[in-house]
């Protein structure tokens, strides 16, 4: 084909004038579109706009246009938080954690109940599992609090279940106060985090496996594959698209802590560990106005993440082939 | 409920690792069960005994000195009222907005022939994975008079972009021929949308639809941060939350001593354990109905992705 500016032009304009048609015949399609992309627009695209309050000093009276630039003044303030480091060492770990702990125990969940004898003790389960997912975290951490009670000295015997049975099997000789002392925070994160959703976050891989021909594992039995055999050679390679994308959302979250949770279970005396970056800002942002020093420290979550987005996507790609986009 | 132990399932006899293997994993259920159930279980024991016996410990399977006594006093509180109202109609009219207006969204979407798809689509995704964050949002909330408002529950977060793209899917996979031959009869596009897509998606509606629903019910931050003043615009988790971190159960003590004399039998404990069952009991209750449904929708929502 020529490459004769004039064919070029005429060629463009018809494609134009086509999807114009298209565009005016199927206006039905284009109105349904009309209020989502309103709503995220307004609520979703508006605040990223926003971002500019990291570098002003906002104040409400001025309004956004009114305020004088600050550069990066609120970033500056935000790193030299006494606490901030400590911050970052909360969330990367809870997170951290959370990928070597949490991250496993729905796809081992998952193959254990692919593997479960008898179809209707099979459904109770997962009916069970899911469970917790649809509570909300301020009945699972009242939940956990009355578990993990240290009673009151007065009365003795008046501990929760957990040191009870931490108790008679001779593994502490008082109870434990795992809500109040630092250490545990993490560790109790870990395990509220798993018993609210490890079940849910199964049911990927549980559908990943539905998916996989049974005469893979019969072909296994005939070449005389034993059980874990068949699980590491066919299970887990089907299984390995579903964990790379969940592996993928989790790392591009690796600066999010996940507020309700964390804040929750929050209280004066272990603060020093369960402090994290969603907490701060909320607590410097909303309830102590300091709008532009909050966002600058929103934005830093964002842009980081979204670093740890672009990155491990393009890993992924790289190694499996497979990722997000 | 016949279990096979001893034959797989094409009737040759399992080997004894096999067998072994299959007993542990028979008991890591139960006990995967045990450990999910008995939370809620002791809750809901406790909070069914008298108070102050339940102070002293130890009810672990069933009340000691059985009470109802905790239940009536949430009951007289007057606050659960009217946050029980709120929470119905978040979750109902939430759940309906949302899920109409997504849906719509999908549908447009899974139409190659839709002028602009490319853009509408990476306009949703962009928002899954970046955000302005906490400040400039709550401000915007501000600015447009969502403080103390009801609507700030369901118009905002009416537009989630993880169940556009289940439905999208869904609709996706409806046969092609379907939409032509209702074409060549003359429909238009929403009168397809209604009497074809829709009456076949049912499961990826419901997933959906439960998905929202749920968030809805369990809401609590979104009323912290945007209720200012008007306490009657507080769902139920906002006034759970409340009585366990705020100590509005003390509050509630007084008022209910005032009311009936000190020798009532309740403490702060047992009122937030009460208010816990009253809370969590309805979605308990419909949840093992519901639960066919979403699971199919969310199978194949999420295998073909």
């Amino acid at each position: 084909m020529q490459s004769n500016p004039e064919v070029k032009k005429v060629y463009t304009e018809n494609r134009l004038k086509t999807k114009l048609r298209n565009f005016i015949r199927q206006w039905q399609l284009q109105l349904m579109v009309v209020p989502a992309i309103a709503l995220l627009f307004i609520f979703c695209y508006i605040p990223m706009g926003g971002i500019v309050l990291a570098f002003k000093d906002f104040s409400m009276r001025d309004g956004i246009f009114g305020s004088p630039w600050a550069g990066w003044k609120n970033f500056a303030d935000f790193f030299n938080y006494d606490e901030f480091g400590q911050m970052i060492i909360n969330t990367l770990g809870i997170n951290l954690l959370k990928l070597a702990f949490s991250f496993p125990i729905p796809i081992i969940f998952a193959i254990l109940l692919n593997e479960l004898v008898g179809t209707r003790f099979k459904k109770l389960t997962q009916t069970v599992a899911y469970l917790p997912h649809f509570i909300s975290w301020v009945v699972v951490v009242n939940i956990f609090m009355n578990l993990l009670s240290t009673g009151s000295t007065a009365i003795p015997g008046s501990a929760g279940v957990v040191n009870k049975v931490l108790m008679a099997l001779h593994i502490v000789d008082k109870p434990v106060n795992f809500a109040g002392d630092g250490k545990y925070f993490w560790g109790l994160m870990v395990v509220s985090g798993i018993w609210k959703e490890a079940g849910w976050n199964s049911i990927i891989f549980i559908a990943a496996l539905s998916t996989v021909n049974v005469e893979l594992y019969d072909a296994a039995d005939v070449d005389g594959a034993g059980r874990f055999n068949k699980i590491f050679h066919i299970t887990l390679p089907a299984l390995s698209g579903a964990i790379t994308i969940c592996l993928l959302f989790n790392l591009s979250g690796m600066m999010t802590a996940g507020f309700d949770q964390i804040f929750l279970f929050q209280n004066d005396l272990n603060l020093k560990n369960s402090e994290v970056l969603d907490t701060y800002i909320y607590k410097t942002g909303i309830v102590k106005r300091l709008y532009s020093y909050s966002a600058a420290g929103g934005l830093f979550q964002s842009i980081i993440n979204f670093a740890m987005l672009i990155t491990s996507n393009t890993v992924a790609r790289k190694i499996n082939g497979v990722g997000l986009f | 409920m016949a279990i096979r132990f001893f034959r797989n399932s094409k009737g040759v006899k399992k080997s004894k690792g096999d067998i072994t293997f299959d007993i542990i994993n028979i008991l890591i259920m139960l006990i995967i069960v045990f450990l999910v159930a008995f939370p809620f279980w002791q809750m809901l024991m406790v909070s069914l005994n008298d108070a102050l016996d339940a102070a002293s410990g130890g009810i672990y399977f069933w009340p000691r000195v059985f009470s109802l006594e905790s239940y009536k006093a949430v009951f007289s509180n007057r606050a659960l009222l009217p946050a029980a109202f709120i929470t119905v109609a978040r979750t109902v009219s939430g759940s309906l907005l949302s899920v109409s207006l997504t849906a719509l969204f999908a549908y447009a979407l899974s139409k190659p022939r839709l002028v602009g798809r490319r853009f509408y689509s990476l306009f949703a995704l962009i928002t899954m994975f970046f955000s302005g964050g906490l400040i400039p949002y709550y401000i915007l909330i501000l600015k447009i008079g969502f403080i103390d408002n009801f609507l700030v529950y369901i118009v905002p977060g009416a537009i989630n972009v993880y169940n556009m793209i289940i439905l999208r899917t869904f609709f996706v996979a409806v046969p092609n021929s379907l939409e032509e031959s209702a074409k060549i009869d003359g429909a238009s596009d929403i009168r397809i949308l209604f009497k074809i897509y829709i009456p076949l998606s049912v499961p990826a509606i419901a997933t959906v639809l439960l998905f929202v629903a749920v968030t809805q019910w369990n809401s609590w931050f979104d009323a912290n941060l945007y209720i200012m003043e008007k306490t009657e615009l507080l769902p139920l988790q906002a006034i759970l939350m409340r009585l366990i971190y705020q100590s509005s159960a003390e509050t509630e003590i007084s008022r209910i001593m005032a009311n009936q004399g000190s020798d009532v039998n309740i403490t702060g404990e047992s009122i937030t354990m009460a208010t816990t069952m009253v809370v969590t009991l309805p979605i308990v209750i419909i949840y093992p109905f519901v639960q066919k449904y979403f699971v199919k929708g969310m199978m194949i929502g999420s295998v073909k992705e």
